[in-house]
């Protein structure tokens, strides 16, 4: 009974093995070819499981000693070229009738390049280059190459194909809490590249209506794996503007792009420089009024070529028609002198105009009191005296006037 | 109370100058009440020259040498004006056939300055509140130091400064109207009309200028 029984184990062994030499399943002790990839800085080895070039069926002779993909991680959509080497170990040459790649999975072969191949010599080698295309999902698919040998047992060996559709981060690192129409604001982005592949021709050009953009597009270039680029922007919207930016970058030939919003508020900034008038001191000289305060800068931004002058119906005189404070910081305060004429006014109108980072100017108009300072030059006639001067002047006026008519009746 | 006194100088000029009649001329006491009016008005002089200098960057560093020039000058004004007012009594009492001395007349005429002298405290007194607190401008134009003055002498505080100067002076013309008569020998009339008209003139002159 052992002897049958062993006969039958032996046959069904010998199955097995045939089957495992025709089916794409990988065997339990196979190792994953080389997949040698050119890259910019040479040649890059993926995956890192390495093995001697493996035995195959046709007597040991075939064997794929290096596989190549262009560019080496293909993103969803992307086609890429596969080169595969094969070379003949053996002494005598090989007749191999066709060499054909299967899709599995995510990779779709396009094209049937080799139809017929011919002999490869002993010791000799031989590429086939397949365009693959990546479909979904992502990870490692492995299409089959097969070549098929007339007279032996042919070869049939699963190629890795590495597909990773992630895209690059972009990340809105500065942008203004609010745009105001017509004012340039700065609008800063991040690009990393999270991918174990370099991108190339990486760049950012804004998209939208109603704006205009301070560069019109900023270039990349190379983004290396983990990399990390910054592209600025001035933005100007005008009302009712729609603002975004398109990323696009390639992975080999393959062009990908990416749109990225940018919520657009109109307001005031929180942080612009808010100028402050105070301290106010008036003189009048003549027609000609002295004003002497202090502008502070209470807001969070600096404020660039403060000018205080005068407005619409004073006429602005010498020696100060109008003030130049300058660069004003956050929380800093300047003092200014202005001299004008105001003629039948009881307040001036004074305008701040200054600029800021960007060069973008803004006015501030305000208004003070033409009301004399009791520390101040010379009022007007019947103002600021004060009533302790009146009683004094009424009293001795009382007295002098009692000593004259006491003068008079002795 | 003596006769001579200065208590009684100004609550009884008529008995003052009569008692001073039967004595010899002497010009210490009327010097020194002057020279007590000019000292007091220099100080108020030396305070608004210095303004020029404040006002005048150029100048800042003349403000002692320019307020000096103010008070001296003004010291030797007020002295001045003492033989001034007594040459024109002297010369408008000739109108009514007046006698009596020039140098009498002098110090009868520098006894009417007591009025002046307390005037001129509490003159300086309001100016120096004035000028102390006063924010001077930087000028650099002349014509605007003119403009500026003339606008500083509208101050109500000045202009108060001024009318108790012309109170006390029409004080010291009452006086004087006693010193005259008795140093001129005049009667009441003439003596008012010989020290009322120039004072009056005067008044009017500086009443015009305050309020133009």
């Amino acid at each position: 009974m052992i002897r049958p029984l062993f006969a039958l184990l032996l046959l069904l062994g010998g199955l097995v093995a045939c089957a495992g030499a025709s089916l794409p399943t990988l065997p339990a002790d196979f190792t994953i070819p080389t997949t040698a990839v050119s890259g910019t800085d040479g040649t890059v080895q993926v995956p890192t499981t390495i093995a001697t070039p493996f035995p195959t069926a046709a007597g040991n002779q075939l064997q794929v000693v290096s596989t190549e993909l262009d560019p080496p991680v293909l993103m969803r959509g992307d086609r890429g070229t596969l080169v595969v080497e094969v070379a003949n170990t053996g002494t005598a040459a090989v007749r191999v009738s066709e060499a054909t790649l299967s899709g599995t999975g995510a990779v779709t072969v396009e094209g049937d390049p080799y139809q017929t191949v011919g002999l490869i010599g002993a010791g000799n080698r031989m590429s086939f280059t397949f365009s693959v295309r990546a479909g979904s999902p992502d990870g490692v698919a492995y299409p089959v190459l097969s070549l098929a040998v007339p007279e032996g047992r042919g070869l049939r060996v699963p190629v890795p194909v590495r597909i990773d559709s992630a895209a690059p981060a972009v990340s809105i690192i500065e942008k203004p809490d609010a745009f105001t129409s017509g004012r340039a604001e700065s609008v800063i982005l991040s690009i990393g590249n999270p991918r174990q592949e370099a991108l190339s021709g990486v760049m950012v050009t804004p998209q939208g209506a109603g704006f205009t953009s301070k560069p019109s597009s900023v270039f990349i270039g190379e983004l290396p794996p983990n990399g990390q680029a910054r592209a600025a922007f001035n933005l100007t919207p005008a009302d009712n503007a729609t603002l975004g930016f398109e990323l696009v970058f390639y992975n080999g030939l393959n062009r990908h792009a990416v749109a990225i919003d940018l919520p657009v508020e109109y307001g005031e900034s929180k942080q612009r420089a808010e100028l402050l008038l105070s301290n106010f001191v008036i003189e009048q000289t003549g027609e000609v009024y002295r004003l002497t305060g202090d502008i502070n800068n209470a807001g969070l931004r600096s404020a660039r070529s403060v000018v205080i002058a005068p407005g619409d119906g004073t006429v602005p005189t010498d020696p100060y028609p109008r003030y130049v404070i300058g660069s004003l910081e956050p929380d800093d305060f300047a003092s200014f002198e202005l001299n004008f004429r105001a003629e039948n006014r009881t307040t001036a109108p004074l305008v701040i105009s200054y600029k800021d980072d960007n060069g973008d100017a803004f006015d501030e108009r305000t208004t003070v009191a033409l009301s004399l300072n009791q520390t101040g030059g010379a009022a007007t006639p019947g103002e600021g005296l004060p009533l302790v001067w009146i009683v004094l002047g009424l009293v001795l006026a009382a007295g002098v006037g009692y000593l004259i008519v006491r003068s008079w009746r002795r | 109370m003596s006769e001579t006194s200065l208590l009684t100088l100004i609550t009884n000029p008529r008995a003052f100058f009569e008692a001073l009649e039967a004595r010899p001329v002497k010009l210490l006491v009327p010097g020194l009440l002057v020279f007590v009016t000019a000292l007091i008005s220099a100080i108020s002089a030396y305070q608004i020259s210095g303004l020029v200098s404040q006002m005048m960057p150029e100048l800042r560093s003349m403000g002692p040498l320019l307020g000096g020039i103010g008070a001296i000058s003004t010291l030797v004004i007020v002295l001045l004006m003492w033989v001034v007012y007594t040459a024109v009594f002297f010369v408008i009492s000739m109108a009514f056939k007046g006698q009596g001395d020039f140098g009498r007349l002098l110090s009868y005429v520098g006894y009417g300055f007591l009025p002046q002298a307390i005037g001129s405290i509490v003159g300086l007194v309001l100016t120096w509140n004035l000028l102390s607190n006063l924010r001077v401008p930087s000028i650099t134009d002349p014509t605007m130091i003119a403009e500026w003055t003339q606008s500083l002498m509208k101050d109500p505080t000045m202009q108060l400064a001024t009318a108790v100067g012309l109170l006390f002076l029409l004080w010291s013309a009452n006086i004087w109207i006693f010193g005259v008569r008795s140093g001129r020998k005049l009667s009441f009339r003439d003596a008012a009309i010989t020290v009322g008209v120039p004072v009056l003139l005067y008044v009017l002159y500086t009443v015009y200028t305050m309020v133009s």
